[in-house]
């Protein structure tokens, strides 16, 4: 077992008697619970940990936690394969497999290293301009493969993955100081409290700062409030878990981190918080500068390098030269002075730092005010930075200092993490002195609170927390007294903004580290004209992706603000997306997946069908046979086998899912004959009619039949997928178009099972149930409806079908449909039932020539492209649709219309979407399509319908149809193939 | 004579063969007892208020609100519409007695029986457990005793309502989700502690 | 995404609900007086401000009732929610 090299020999908040090993790029390495892998590998001596994202430049650790631009890892392999996670977030745990991306064979050693080389040829929009001749398809997946980030996985993910809705009073982002004290103010006035942390414990930046609060050791302090917190009912922690998203009316979402071992019964959590109020204490991130070379390894945040050595007890260097314009980083470099590392200097850019600068040199740190970093050298690891006096103090580099050493620590500014705030549309406002935006205030229920809200004392911190958490409870609407805000050490904590030295010949110095953006691609960009800071955003990639300019922001804003010579407000700030750290899809998907996704109903005869093996489809939203595999060897044979029972014998059919509307009251009729294109004002009592309805463009969008069962009671009977949205339309018209009109109207499709019994020997097989229903033709024509009793159950029978046979469809109570289909199956045994799918239906009523809305209609298709033009003609009334119906477009005599085709080789089925070419030759320009199209062993040929241009006064025309690079001829025909006279439909 | 089935009956035998699919103790979903559904709507509330009166001794509860008498329960689904909850074999009669009653207002009832089903979801994770398939608060703060919402839970449209203690929820839905219901419900894992 | 205040129910999410459009918007008629600009207008035009804005909304896995709110279509914020039957809110406030 390898020992840590860099492991300081005592302190930090690691557990060394739990020491674990796991794996990076191949090699094993050891560190102990508590780390996570950025400060193991650090302890290991491990500098480079991934490959830039354009150049493959070596890079290393530059933050600690969500900040980090550089240290992209990929986690495990196959299906649990996680990528494009940060390295300084892991927790490392037993046997982890970690790899670093867009590098190979690892980043130490990475074979595409070579392309900085080709720096020039990929300034920022490269793609627009050096790949596009003679095409940047051409280029692409190359250029895709060698730039990028993590490899998703191939398989499905086994993890389970939940989901969470919850509600509360205030929600506070950040378990740092601010929030904590948020949290305690905001639940001792009383209010329903969450408290959210991405990190594994609460404390934030009391993790590594040594502070005290309230007169104790600050990390007792949060251990206390987290105690609290947990023993109140009313108030939630949640640790490892990121608000990475903040939606409409305080809506913020959360993803949950709760196991990464196998057998962790869930892996993560996607939780839907909606906040009465919302309290954003998420803290502040350090910035970095931008010089040459700044991006070498061994450069990283002063905070980052604090909190390896106090939080994880790591000597991120032996060696450090700090370079700084805030006071943060003077208890940085103590920090690390006193757990060993030497500070080679602080180098402070501003000339006049005060006493905080003094007591640093009493402790015997030389410091260089006035100073400016210049570049850094070395390549794989930082070896030395050069410094100059400041442009403001002389020319940088007139008198240069080279300053040994194999840590750079940096500190260039705080920018508060306003995130959130900002996808919450919370306004800003520029702190000139700051350097930074700070929110303002105004935005509904939403507030930013200590470092977040541009507060960087710990003092400070707390009473502004307290303060945002108490106001935040009393505007939810708690009441009681919060008492008094926890207290700190007041202390200085000034900022002289520095975003940049200046340019240093033609050498690279990074804005963004992880879009490999330099302060030369801003300078082209401003070059070629672009202004907006949105255009630049998006021409450079500063500040997008995953990273979201977390460290790069202000700074690009800094050198815009001096190479567009305009302040930094009117500049302005681009907008900050969702997520805010990256979240997996696993988590977004939840448990919506596989079954769960899209819920089918099922249909009261779902157990008879799947022991008559029947091959279910989604349709509609229904979970329905497609044809039962019991009927023959393969498709083909069970669906020709289905046909033949319903056509020369006697077939059932479920359906149970055909919408059923109850409509009733004495306007009834008249609604229905405004709803509908037909008149069904003068339908009979007991009587059916088929009718379809329109929209307002007078564009088809269901039929059906429509039942009258009394004077003032009807049955809509709709298409099985059109049912909700017809009693949807149904509620519309009546509730804010006619509210005067005695209707009401009942969606009853569930309430009743449907079972269609249609063949010449239906009336046979009918007549062996006991009924009281007389079944005798005369007594009970086609398209009549009869009411009473079958085997003592109440049912409904009515004499119509899709099939064009004798048909009766039986309704009665859904509980009981499944017992009559068994008794139907037993009593036509003999005759030779068949249940039948909708492939056989399809093809039966394709054959009679039925249409079925949205197959053989689209979305232009209108009554008179049916044939149904007539009917308009017989019609006063108004009804939805009737004005469009009157345009000269609907009057075009080369509309789409509806009619049968038939090949001219009787064995040829046409292919469904196949189009009658205007110009067989050029194969070009189209008349038109193919909708439907079967084989009919009745008509012993195949049979289409389809919609052609002015297809009606061209029946008996012969065309050619082409698919795939075959024509077929064939010839436009009527549809009414099968039983043109209506003989057996009437029977 | 036909028999009558429901997607209740499938799971109580399957149930009864194989026990519960999951075994918690701070949870239970199972098919509640069968009852019979009368869907009222009407225009005229004060007729229907009087009819109810008169056959059942109910009153018609505010919106949101479950009145509960014996073995009949009165939710409110919307503004002119009720769902009457009642022992399965009075159905009919009290269906003829309310139409009796109801005279000429313009009033139906559709007996819906048989269109949705109902669960019983008690325990005290069971707000918890609605609460990763439902985007409102089930919390006895926020749900208290009698209150109904129509809403969608697991995916799809349901009924939910307190019949009067705290943790205890009946949801009622479109008989053909009965089986995805329970799926949905008994795959869930609540947030601990 | 929303929380839309139904004047049933109560507030709930926004997918319990379908948007129905700007209102007012009135069905002109009869068809044979209608102009085939007017119809025009009547289907497709609409102000689409950019600021408040009065709609319909359908509360589809609640109550099923119609109603109207009263929107900003820059901020998202919702000013009030009212019953079909009273009488249409103002859109300045």
């Amino acid at each position: 077992m390898r020992t840590n090299p860099h492991r300081l020999e005592s302190g930090g908040r690691i557990d060394r008697s739990r020491p674990l090993s796991f794996v990076f790029d191949g090699r094993r390495y050891n560190g102990f619970a508590g780390d996570t892998l950025a400060s193991a590998l650090l302890a290991n001596g491990v500098r480079i940990i991934g490959r830039s994202f354009k150049l493959h430049r070596p890079r290393g650790l530059m933050g600690a936690w969500s900040e980090e631009p550089n240290a992209i890892v990929q986690l495990g392999s196959g299906a649990t394969a996680v990528p494009n996670l940060k390295a300084t977030q892991v927790e490392i745990t037993e046997g982890l497999q970690a790899r670093s991306v867009n590098c190979w064979p690892s980043a130490r050693r990475d074979a595409f290293a070579f392309l900085k080389l080709f720096g020039p040829l990929m300034p920022a929009g490269f793609y627009y301009k050096t790949f596009m001749w003679p095409s940047w398809h051409w280029f692409e997946p190359t250029i895709r493969r060698a730039a990028g980030l993590g490899i998703s996985p191939r398989v499905p993910d086994p993890d389970r993955y939940e989901e969470r809705h919850e509600h509360c009073d205030v929600l506070v982002v950040g378990g740092g100081p601010g929030g904590i004290a948020a949290a305690l103010a905001a639940s001792r006035a009383g209010a329903r409290v969450v408290l959210v942390d991405d990190r594994p414990v609460l404390g934030g930046s009391l993790q590594w700062e040594e502070k005290s609060i309230d007169g104790q050791p600050a990390l007792e302090w949060v251990a206390a409030a987290e105690q609290e917190l947990r023993a109140s009912s009313s108030a939630r922690v949640l640790k490892r878990t990121t608000a990475f998203g903040c939606y409409d009316h305080n809506l913020v979402a959360l993803s949950e981190r709760i196991g990464s071992e196998p057998a962790a019964a869930v892996r993560e959590r996607l939780w839907h918080v909606r906040a009465a109020r919302v309290v954003v204490a998420s803290g502040a991130i350090e910035r970095p500068m931008v010089f040459a070379n700044n991006d070498v390894p061994g450069i990283m945040l002063a905070s980052a390098a604090m909190s390896y050595a106090a939080q994880y007890a790591v000597r991120p260097g032996r060696r450090a030269v700090f370079v700084v314009s805030t006071d943060s980083a003077y208890e940085a470099a103590e920090s690390l002075r006193i757990r060993g590392i030497e500070i080679a200097a602080i180098v402070d850019t501003r000339k006049d730092p005060g006493e905080i600068a003094l007591s640093a040199q009493r402790a015997g740190i030389p410091i260089l005010a006035g100073y400016v970093p210049v570049r850094a050298r070395g390549t794989l690891a930082v070896k030395s930075i050069e410094v100059g006096l400041s442009p403001a103090n002389g020319t940088a580099g007139g008198s240069a200092r080279h300053l040994e050493c194999d840590l750079v620590c940096v500190s260039g500014g705080w920018t508060p993490t306003v995130h959130l705030y900002s996808q919450a549309r919370g306004q800003m406002r520029y702190d000139r002195e700051r350097g930074a935006f700070i929110p303002a205030a105004g935005t509904k229920g939403f507030q930013c609170a200590g470092a977040a809200a541009g507060n960087l004392s710990l003092h400070q911190c707390l009473t502004d927390g307290f303060a945002a958490g108490r106001e935040a409870a009393k505007a939810a609407g708690a009441t009681s007294d919060a008492g008094l805000a926890p207290i700190a050490k007041a202390e200085r904590s000034a900022v002289t903004a520095f975003w940049a030295s200046p340019r240093d010949g033609h050498r690279k110095a990074w804005v963004d580290f992880q879009n490999d953006v330099t302060r030369g691609d801003l300078e082209l960009a401003v070059r070629e004209n672009l202004r907006s800071v949105e255009h630049i955003k998006r021409y450079t990639t500063t500040g997008m992706a995953v990273d979201q300019g977390k460290t790069s922001n202000m700074n690009a804003l800094g050198i815009l603000s001096e190479l567009l010579q305009t302040s930094i407000p009117e500049i302005g700030t681009t907008t900050f997306r969702p997520p805010y750290d990256p979240v997996t899809l696993g988590t977004l998907a939840a448990r919506h997946v596989g079954g769960l996704y899209h819920p089918l109903r099922h249909t009261p005869l779902d157990r008879q069908h799947a022991a008559a093996r029947a091959v279910f489809e989604d349709f509609g939203g229904w979970w329905r046979p497609a044809w039962y595999a019991s009927h023959g060897r393969n498709r083909e044979e069970c669906i020709r086998v289905e046909k033949r029972a319903a056509r020369s014998a006697v077939s059932l059919f479920d359906g149970s899912p055909l919408g059923k509307i109850e409509v009733r009251g004495p306007d009834a009729a008249l609604f229905l004959n405004r709803m509908y294109y037909n008149t069904m004002r003068t339908l009979a009592a007991g009587r059916i009619r088929y009718g379809i309805m329109l929209s307002e463009h007078g564009v088809i969008i269901d039929d059906g039949v429509c039942i009258r069962l009394a004077d003032d009671h009807f049955l809509v009977s709709t298409t099985s997928g059109g049912a909700s949205r017809i009693f949807g339309a149904f509620e519309d018209w009546l509730q804010c178009e006619w509210p005067d009109l005695r209707v009401l109207v009942t969606n009853v499709t569930s309430a009743w099972g449907n079972i269609a019994v249609a063949g010449p020997k239906a009336r046979e097989l009918l007549s062996r149930l006991d009924t009281d229903i007389d079944l005798d033709p005369h007594a009970f024509p086609h398209l009549s409806v009869r009411r009473g009793r079958l085997e003592s159950v109440p049912v409904r029978i009515a004499r119509v079908g899709f099939t064009g046979e004798l048909s009766f469809e039986l309704s009665l109570p859904a509980g009981y449909s499944a017992s009559l289909w068994q008794l139907l199956l037993e009593r036509g045994s003999p005759m030779g039932v068949m249940p039948i799918g909708i492939e056989a239906l399809q093809e039966l009523r394709t054959e009679k020539g039925y249409l079925h809305v949205g197959t053989d209609t689209d979305g232009r298709t209108l009554p008179a492209d049916i044939g149904l033009g007539e009917v308009l003609a017989r019609k006063t009334d108004d009804f939805v649709g009737r004005r469009s119906l009157d345009r000269a477009d609907a009057k075009r005599s080369d509309r789409l219309q509806f009619v049968g085709l038939e090949a001219h080789e009787r064995a040829t089925v046409l292919p469904v979407g196949a189009h009658l070419v205007a110009d067989p030759k050029t194969r070009r320009g189209s008349h038109g399509y193919v909708t439907s199209s079967c084989m009919s062993e009745a008509l012993g040929r195949s049979v289409a319908l389809g919609l052609v241009q002015g297809g009606r006064s061209r029946l008996g025309e012969s065309v050619q149809i082409y698919s795939d690079g075959r024509l077929f001829p064939a010839r436009i025909v009527s549809p009414q193939w099968y039983d043109p006279k209506g003989e057996r439909l009437n029977a | 004579m036909l028999e009558h089935r429901t997607p209740l009956d499938s799971i109580r035998e399957r149930q009864a063969q194989h026990g519960p699919t999951i075994e918690r103790r701070d949870f239970h979903v199972a098919p509640a007892h069968e009852k019979g559904l009368l869907l009222l709507q009407s225009a005229s509330v004060n007729s229907l208020q009087e009819a109810l009166g008169q056959v059942l001794d109910l009153t018609l509860p505010a919106a949101q609100q479950v009145n509960v008498l014996g073995n009949y329960a009165l939710l409110w689904l919307a503004p002119a519409e009720w769902l009457l909850e009642l022992p399965r074999d009075e159905t009919d009669p009290v269906e003829s007695a309310l139409t009796q009653r109801l005279g000429p207002s313009l009033t139906v009832i559709t007996d819906f029986s048989d269109a949705l089903v109902s669960f019983e979801v008690s325990g005290s994770g069971a707000p918890e457990t609605l609460m990763t398939g439902c985007s409102l608060d089930m919390r006895s703060h926020a749900f208290p005793a009698r209150r109904v919402v129509r809403t969608a839970l697991a995916g799809v449209p349901a009924i939910l309502w307190n019949p009067g203690n705290p943790d205890r929820f009946r949801c009622l839905l479109d008989r053909g989700f009965a089986e995805h219901f329970l799926t949905w419900l008994e795959g869930t894992t609540p947030v601990l502690g | 995404m929303l929380r839309i205040s139904c004047p049933w129910c109560g507030p709930r999410d926004e997918p319990e609900f379908r948007w129905g459009g700007e209102v007012p918007v009135i069905r002109p008629g009869p068809p044979e007086a209608v102009s085939d600009s007017a119809w025009a207008e009547y289907l497709f035009i609409r102000d689409n401000p950019k600021g408040w804005v009065r709609e319909r909304w359908l509360h589809a896995l609640g109550c099923r009732q119609w109603f109207i709110v009263v929107r900003n279509t820059l901020s998202h914020e919702i000013r009030t929610t009212t019953k079909l039957g009273d009488s249409l809110p103002e859109t300045a406030p």
